[in-house]
């Protein structure tokens, strides 16, 4: 297995450098000056000239690129254009915050995705399993920031009983708690709805298989039949898109954290592009482009605790 | 029946988890807690460029002179000043007694310091070109320090010593915090740094050995809230005291709850089009002089940005104190027949559908505007699309990403453009010398007019109130008879506190937050 491990590693090297040179193409190919950003609309082309030189903004793109990734093997991913601080710490910074919100809201979308594709699954072509199905259509059709905002007006304006933004600590205090519930859930929503569809059509499946009817036969409690047997082989699929939906929480929590002020890294990017700050946008891909390999190695690790059948050689 | 008082308890814990710790949202004795519309980034004056940290950093530093709520130029570092009978010498006699937040003492050498720092083409500061104005420091002693200007400048103080670049920063913080110095600001203001926590919070702690009077408040603390609703939903639940914005519906809301104060000035922010007098069809006086008049500004502004910001008809704000009175300049009322007889003059004939031609050619053009940088840009510029073909024209918007925006507009890449100028006070030589003097840095589109160029010359050098109002009266009538710009709106600086606020004065010059305290 570690050999498996190893190589998939080496493999993520080609993807990183891959995912870096994409972002600082697209970037390069857009429009618009970095230093006459930082300089501010009002300054003169000269000092706009000097800051360019400075930045070493004048350099041909090759030169640009190949210094970033001395910086990265370095493990600093260059230095912010617009900070001027090291594009590892701004992100070190808010990083930790994503990775919260984003595990914190998957959570929440395995426990209700989970749940609900199980009684939709159980109970199939009953009002249950309408109304599982509808939610799920809900959940998945309805736009992050006007479900946020929506939870906001309800829990925090009416209600009060949560604070409407910000990150007010660590998710094991009371507070960073109440702080995590409205961005989680909202974020945690779609994916919610992806897994109790999943879920539902997965367990449908495995519940015609003739082990199942076999184990029932046998006279097993029903609770035993879907718990122990069928729902172990069902989530198969369901593991491969919980680690997929990881992933994409972790780079795409770019709405949520802007309703909430939650101070992540999707901030963090949206002020870096619109900023054209090469570094951190190109060090950002490439710490979020590892993270996802890492969650896409985890998964087919965990493929082989669900199935004991699968082994890697 | 145990697992029933399980299930209670479990709701009594979650009953509690979410609704028993409202009261720790109050706010506690004397902390002011401020929404911002982002994050702080750097705090080196020579580098602060962003609204969003300027105000934070105007609270840390202070300047060697410094706006007064009600506009004018008053002490801070420096007591009083003095120019040189040829106008080029700026003497100023600095506070004795100050401190820096570090315990290092503020003096002449400080300042010399300083401002040989911005000049310093190696620190690579966007203000070194402004501060170029200065052609030698000296230092009279250890309290008073002289400037020599390149040539005498009137508007010397808002064009140098008024911008962020403008705010000492102690010398000792930089030659011993290194790398560090951008984010741990040390001045000498009436807030002291305490603790910024990235995308988080920036917390500010009164400074008791501030050399003014003592701030009302202990502690200010400033929320980056990144959402305008989000904004105005923490101010009612009670987690901010005072936000910097809010939409047109939420201050209407707002204005009439007796919980908040609604606040709204007209501040030193014009808004315009500029139209290309390079490029076709506005290289033709009269085809500018047509879109002038074929425009209803004030029934655009009032429906589209009513509340946000006034219709004007120059490009000077209209708090500046220079700025020229109605009927003394040049001004386009809204005319479609004289838009009209303007076009046909010019050559244009109506065409097919209504829109005019000349020869092959077709009356059109483009419109650039960004998406939200001003207030309803992108629906003022669908509207003056629509308007325009009432006389014929045929136009349409191109909205872009700001930045992207902004490179093709520097490079004079349009027909027309909603642009918009900000400047910290209403001296009219920060507006009217950028934007239309020939090499102006707002000039994009290589505007010139040597009589005008020569009145904005004398206007910064006259140093008489009476003869500098007389010259920028005539500068804005030339620039509105070139009819270059379509003035637009004079947009207001907003701010939303909840009523417990007591002492903010809202004044378009600047935020004064020393006098604020919770009732």
């Amino acid at each position: 297995m570690w050999r498996y491990v190893a190589r998939k590693l080496l493999a993520a090297i080609p993807v990183l450098l891959g995912a870096a040179l994409l972002a600082f193409m697209i970037l390069h190919l857009s429009p618009g000056d970095p230093a006459r950003l930082i300089a501010g609309e009002n300054a003169f082309e000269e000092d706009v000239e000097n800051i360019r030189r400075k930045l070493g903004l004048d350099q041909p793109f090759a030169v640009q690129y190949l210094r970033f990734v001395a910086s990265s093997a370095k493990g600093e991913f260059g230095r912010s254009i617009r900070t001027g601080r090291l594009v590892r710490d701004d992100v070190g910074a808010r990083f930790p915050n994503t990775i919260e919100l984003a595990v914190a809201s998957l959570i929440l979308a395995v426990i209700l995705g989970v749940a609900a594709g199980i009684v939709a699954a159980v109970r199939p072509n009953t009002a249950y399993d309408y109304g599982a199905t509808f939610a799920a259509l809900a959940g998945i059709s309805t736009p992050t920031f006007w479900l946020g905002l929506l939870l906001m007006l309800l829990f925090s304006y009416h209600l009060g009983w949560l604070p409407a933004s910000g990150r007010a600590g660590p998710p094991w205090t009371i507070d960073g708690l109440r702080s995590i519930l409205m961005p989680a859930i909202a974020l945690g929503t779609p994916s919610a709805a992806i897994i109790a569809r999943l879920t539902r059509s997965s367990l449908l499946d495995v519940l015609r298989q003739d082990y199942v009817r076999t184990a029932r036969a046998k006279g097993l409690i029903e609770r035993i039949v879907i718990g122990h047997h069928a729902l172990r082989n069902a989530l198969i699929p369901v593991v491969t898109v919980v680690g997929l939906r990881l992933g994409a929480l972790l780079g795409g929590a770019v709405i949520t954290e802007q309703v909430f002020s939650w101070p992540g890294i999707g901030t963090l990017i949206v002020t870096a592009i619109s900023s054209r700050d090469y570094p951190m946008v190109q060090g950002t891909m490439m710490i979020v482009a590892l993270v996802f390999v890492l969650v896409n190695l985890g998964v087919d690790l965990l493929y082989a605790l669900v199935d004991p059948r699968i082994k890697y050689e | 029946m145990a697992r029933r008082h399980c299930a209670v308890a479990l709701g009594l814990a979650v009953i509690l988890l979410l609704g028993g710790n409202v009261a720790t949202s109050a706010p506690a004795g004397q902390e002011i807690v401020i929404g911002n519309e982002a994050d702080v980034t750097v705090f080196d004056p020579l580098r602060i460029q962003e609204a969003p940290t300027s105000f934070v950093a105007d609270m840390i530093y202070d300047p060697l002179v410094r706006r007064t709520l009600d506009g004018k130029i008053g002490p801070a570092l420096a007591e009083r000043w003095k120019t040189s009978p040829d106008r080029r010498t700026w003497t100023f006699s600095l506070r004795k007694g100050v401190k820096f937040h570090d315990g290092s003492d503020f003096d002449a050498s400080v300042v010399e310091w300083h401002l040989k720092r911005v000049l310093d083409p190696k620190e690579g500061s966007g203000f070194r070109r402004q501060f170029m104005v200065i052609e030698k420091i000296t230092i009279v002693d250890s309290h008073t320090i002289a400037l020599t200007l390149t040539e005498p400048n009137v508007a010397f103080l808002e064009f140098v010593l008024l911008t962020n670049a403008g705010y000492i920063p102690s010398r000792r913080a930089y030659e011993t915090l290194g790398a560090e110095f951008p984010f741990k600001p040390i001045g000498t203001g009436p807030y002291r740094w305490s603790q910024w926590i990235q995308g988080q919070r920036v917390v500010l702690e009164r400074n008791p050995n501030y050399w003014g009077a003592a701030p009302k408040t202990d502690r200010i603390v400033i929320r980056p809230v990144l959402d305008v609703n989000t904004g105005v939903i923490e101010l009612e639940t009670g987690g901010l005291h005072f936000i910097l914005r809010a939409s047109r519906e939420d201050l209407d809301r707002l204005s009439k709850d007796s919980r908040f104060k609604v606040h709204r000035v007209p501040t030193y922010r014009i808004r315009f089009i500029s139209l290309n007098p390079m490029r076709p069809p506005f290289d033709d006086i009269k085809v500018r002089q047509a879109i002038n008049h074929a425009l209803n500004v004030p029934q655009i502004v009032n429906a589209l940005a009513g509340g946000m910001a006034i219709p004007v008809d120059t490009t000077l704000p209209v708090e500046s104190k220079l700025h020229p009175k109605q009927g003394s300049y040049a001004v386009y009322a809204h005319n479609v027949e004289r838009a009209r007889s303007l076009l046909t003059e010019a050559g244009w004939r109506p065409g097919a559908g209504g829109i005019r031609q000349k020869g092959d050619r077709t009356l059109q053009f483009v419109l650039h505007s960004p998406n939200g940088r001003y207030f309803a840009d992108k629906e003022i510029s669908e509207v003056i699309c629509n308007r325009v073909r009432a006389v014929g024209m045929e136009c349409r918007v191109k909205v872009m990403e700001w930045a992207a925006f902004l490179a093709e507009v520097r490079a004079g890449k349009f027909d027309a453009a909603f642009l918009g100028w900000n400047q910290s006070s209403g001296e009219p030589s920060l507006f009217l010398d950028p934007m239309a003097a020939t090499g102006g840095r707002a000039n994009y589109t290589s505007l010139t007019d040597p009589a005008l160029d020569q009145i904005l010359r004398e206007g910064l050098i006259a140093f008489s109130e009476g003869r500098r109002m007389l010259l920028y009266n005539r500068a804005v009538d030339i620039i509105n008879k070139h009819a270059w710009y379509v003035p637009i709106s004079n947009e207001f600086k907003v701010a939303v506190t909840t009523s417990r606020l007591e002492g903010y004065v809202h004044s378009p010059a600047r935020n004064d937050f020393t006098t604020m305290y919770l009732k």
